[in-house]
């Protein structure tokens, strides 16, 4: 029998928010892929002393990983031949060493290596239609070195929406876990509850919570309050995660509060909020209403949201609210893809640039920072850029920098276009500067907590040995994009800033129970609606067990 | 002549039903406690007979008249054979699916999929003639095989969807894509309609036939026929030229 792998990291300024560690000096022992308190002398040692220690990245809300990621690939060929990725150099022979593209929506393997790269140790995909399950798994298995999972897309699906019209609450509960265990999801995703089912029935949307949905008797209010209760009720790690109706409209901080004034008490997360804080009035002007919306938040510890900063550059939207997409091909002019999931959801897809000199992105990203340096709980408002729809994974050093570096913000504030800016708390001057340990929260503490991963996010015995080493540096943004090492349970994957190792992530998933009755019912549907068998529907041979209640 | 078997809904339908079974095969020589047996599956409930659902009175006559808001009915005369079956409201999804003869008159709206094919099946409507008097959803007519069938109203996106044959009119106006993936068989447009990218214009006329159709439709269905669609001239369009290409849509124009 093989001794069991060890290291000690000898020396680093540790930051663990969630044990409430600040810089300190301290040892972080390993074993088997976990943490340990200690480790007998004469353990292995990697010299940390100088670099600054923090638990691996947590993404809670990326595109990386399905069929919709798929099309926004064919659909911006030229991206990914201006950005060929070679194979990297790895040690262990056992990992294949995949080449493949980047561009905004990077090929597998090379999402899995630029992640780890950025010292990111698990990432979920947030919008899943359950239908396409299969293929978020499929490319989930090729994306190393990332611990994954998906959210799975319910808020306009045909049978829930029935159930809900009908009243018939907890079957639409049943149906919701099945759906989890079945497809292989880790929460529920809601996306323009109704907006979507509205959009293919012929309407063009639903434009706030108490529209009817495409004829029916159910709003989108019964589909929010549905949703979050059976969340809730099956106690799943990661509550509700909602995109709310109205993304991208000026005036929708006011869908956005109503929204969360309809789950007041509910636990719920609510997903890129800078998309949902725009004030003014659709065709007569933006401004930012960020202020309220996060005073809001700070003051209902029930709601917990990721901010989906805009980031300057190249971006690919991709979403299933296809309405929103096709006022965003009308408006851009660039090419688009529009699909019809059949009895699930929609999905859009726009390339997209968001420019300095464009004043509503200006504002974009504004508002971002705004939400990020107004919120004074860091663990309900953490970082995200909705990758790739606010601007590539690859861009959070850049964020972390202006959290950081009032004077690099100062600078590119004055590079921005201003005119829709006045008023804002942004051009008036925010003086915050984000510390190592807020840095910390917002990256990997705050989201491992709301995501309810009790094993990673922190570095306390018996968590995940995921860990970043960061060389201190005064650039931030070099220092948080190029870290030092990366240890992924327990095995260094980055050494010296280069990929060395690439094993395969595990697979992050729940399976609630539910009331049997229930299967005959779906059977059924499945027969007499779906284009697909209901025999066939559930993916099959997921890896590893589901994650407990 | 007898008015045949009626079949009144009881308590407004809180979940879909699925009436596929109610008059698939024969049925016409079926009084009204032998159908109130056959089996509808109840969302939720699973399989109930219709009777608990209808009530259902009269003679066997060949006919069959449904009374009550039947939005929540999928299915109904799915595999229609025989005898003629009318509906005093709207519908749900499917109506008429896969048909092969007999008559199916809708006289509110209908949902998706009327006279299509189900999910499993090759090909939609055989034979027979389905009649809607409002509008039709989302690919109505979808794979159809022969028959007619007509829409009083408007028809959502998809109309005609890969159509191996048989005539579907749409009285009023079009959605998108109708007839894409036709192989043969005509959509004769009498409203708006956007013909698409995959048609191609072959000649302006007047079909001897259409006159045929028309008055069958108005004498027979009470359909909304004009003057100006025995008057009128019609494009030819021929379609879809991404599959067979033998299939057409007449698009009704003045003079």
């Amino acid at each position: 029998m093989s001794a069991p792998a060890r290291l000690r990291i000898v020396g680093g300024a540790v930051h663990d928010p969630a044990n409430g560690i600040d810089g300190e000096v301290r040892d972080i022992c390993i074993e088997s892929g976990r943490i340990v308190s200690a480790l007998p002398d004469g353990a292995p040692t990697l010299d940390a002393r100088g670099m600054v220690v923090m638990p691996g990245g947590v993404d809670i809300h990326s595109h990386l990983a399905s069929s919709s990621c798929n099309h926004a690939r064919r659909l911006a060929p030229e991206e990914r031949a201006a950005d060929p990725v070679p194979a990297p150099a790895l040690l262990d022979r056992t990992a294949p060493a995949r080449s493949g593209t980047g561009g905004t929506v990077p090929s597998t393997f090379t999402t899995g290596y630029r992640y780890a790269g950025l010292g990111y140790t698990t990432a979920f995909d947030a919008a899943v239609a359950p239908l396409m399950a299969r293929h978020s798994h499929a490319e989930l298995d090729d994306t190393p070195c990332v611990d994954g999972g998906i959210f799975l897309l319910m808020g306009n699906d045909e049978y829930l929406l029935r159930q809900i019209e009908a009243g018939e609450h907890a079957r639409a509960r049943d149906y919701a876990a099945w759906l989890l265990g079945a497809a292989g999801g880790y929460a529920i995703k809601i996306v323009n509850p109704g907006g979507v089912e509205a959009w293919k029935t012929g309407q063009r949307n639903v434009t706030g919570l108490d529209d009817a949905i495409g004829g029916r008797k159910v709003t989108p209010r019964a589909v929010l309050e549905v949703l979050a209760d059976a969340g809730n009720a099956l106690r799943l790690p990661h509550p509700v995660h909602i995109h709310c109706n109205n993304l991208g409209l000026p005036g929708n901080a006011a869908t956005t509060l109503a929204s969360m004034e309809a789950l007041q008490g509910r636990r719920a997360h609510f997903t890129h909020l800078q998309f949902h804080c725009y004030g003014g009035e659709p065709g007569k002007g933006w401004s930012s209403a960020s202020a309220k919306v996060i005073e809001y938040v700070y003051t209902h510890p029930e709601v917990s949201t990721d901010v989906g900063q805009v980031m300057f550059g190249p971006a690919m939207t991709i979403t299933a609210d296809a309405p929103v997409e096709y006022l965003l091909y009308q408006s851009s002019g660039r090419r688009w893809t529009n699909i019809d999931i059949e009895l699930e959801t929609g999905c859009g897809i726009v390339p997209l640039a968001f420019k300095e000199k464009a004043a509503v992105a200006a504002l974009q990203w504004a508002i971002g920072l705004e939400l990020f340096l107004l919120s004074e709980d860091p663990w309900r408002v953490v970082l995200s850029t909705d990758h790739p729809n606010g601007g590539s994974f690859l861009s959070y050093p850049a964020l972390i920098q202006l959290l950081m570096d009032r004077s690099v913000r100062d600078e590119r504030l004055k590079q921005v276009n201003p005119r829709l800016l006045a008023g804002s708390a942004l051009a008036d001057g925010l003086s915050r500067e984000y510390t190592l340990n807020e840095i910390a929260i917002v990256t990997r503490a705050g989201p491992a907590r709301l995501l309810g991963l009790r094993d990673k996010g922190h570095l306390g015995p018996g968590a995940d040995a995921d860990i970043t080493i960061y060389n201190r540096d005064p650039d931030i943004a070099t220092m948080f994009s190029t870290p030092r090492y990366v240890i992924k349970d327990g095995t260094v994957i980055v050494e010296e800033g280069q990929l060395r190792r690439a094993p395969a992530g595990r697979r992050l998933r729940v399976a609630p129970g539910y009331d049997d009755a229930i299967v005959p019912d779906l059977r059924r549907y499945f027969e007499a609606y779906s284009s697909v068998s209901f025999g066939n529907y559930p993916v099959a041979g997921l890896p590893g067990e589901p994650v407990a209640p | 002549m007898s008015e045949g078997v009626v079949a009144r809904l009881r308590q407004r339908l809180r979940h879909q039903a699925d009436l596929g079974e109610v008059l698939a095969g024969g049925w016409t020589g079926l009084g009204p406690s032998e159908l109130a047996v056959r089996p509808v599956y109840l969302e939720g409930s699973g399989t109930v007979p219709l009777g608990e659902l209808f009530d259902l009175r009269g003679e066997p006559a060949g006919r069959i008249r449904f009374e009550g808001d039947l939005a929540r009915a999928d299915r109904l005369a799915a595999g229609l054979a025989e005898g003629e079956v009318i509906v005093e409201g709207s519908v749900g999804a499917q109506a008429g699916l896969g048909m092969a003869g007999g008559t199916l008159r809708i006289q509110g709206s209908a949902g998706p999929l009327a006279g299509a094919a189900g999910p499993a099946a090759r090909r939609g409507m055989t034979g027979g003639e389905l009649i809607i008097r409002g509008s039709a959803g989302a690919e109505t007519g979808a794979r159809m095989r022969r028959g007619l069938l007509a829409i009083g109203g408007q028809a959502e996106a998809y109309a005609g969807h890969a159509m191996i044959a048989g005539t579907i009119l749409i009285f009023g106006d079009a959605g998108p894509d109708v007839g894409l993936w036709s192989k043969r068989g005509s959509v004769v447009a009498l409203g708006a309609i956007e013909i698409p990218a995959t048609y191609r214009y072959a000649c302006t006329y007047r079909p001897a036939h259409l006159g045929l159709t028309l008055t069958r439709l108005r004498a027979r269905y009470g359909l909304p026929v004009k003057k100006r669609h025995f008057a009128g001239r019609y494009h030819r369009y021929s379609g879809d030229l991404a599959d067979l290409g033998k299939g057409e849509i007449l698009e009704w124009t003045a003079e």
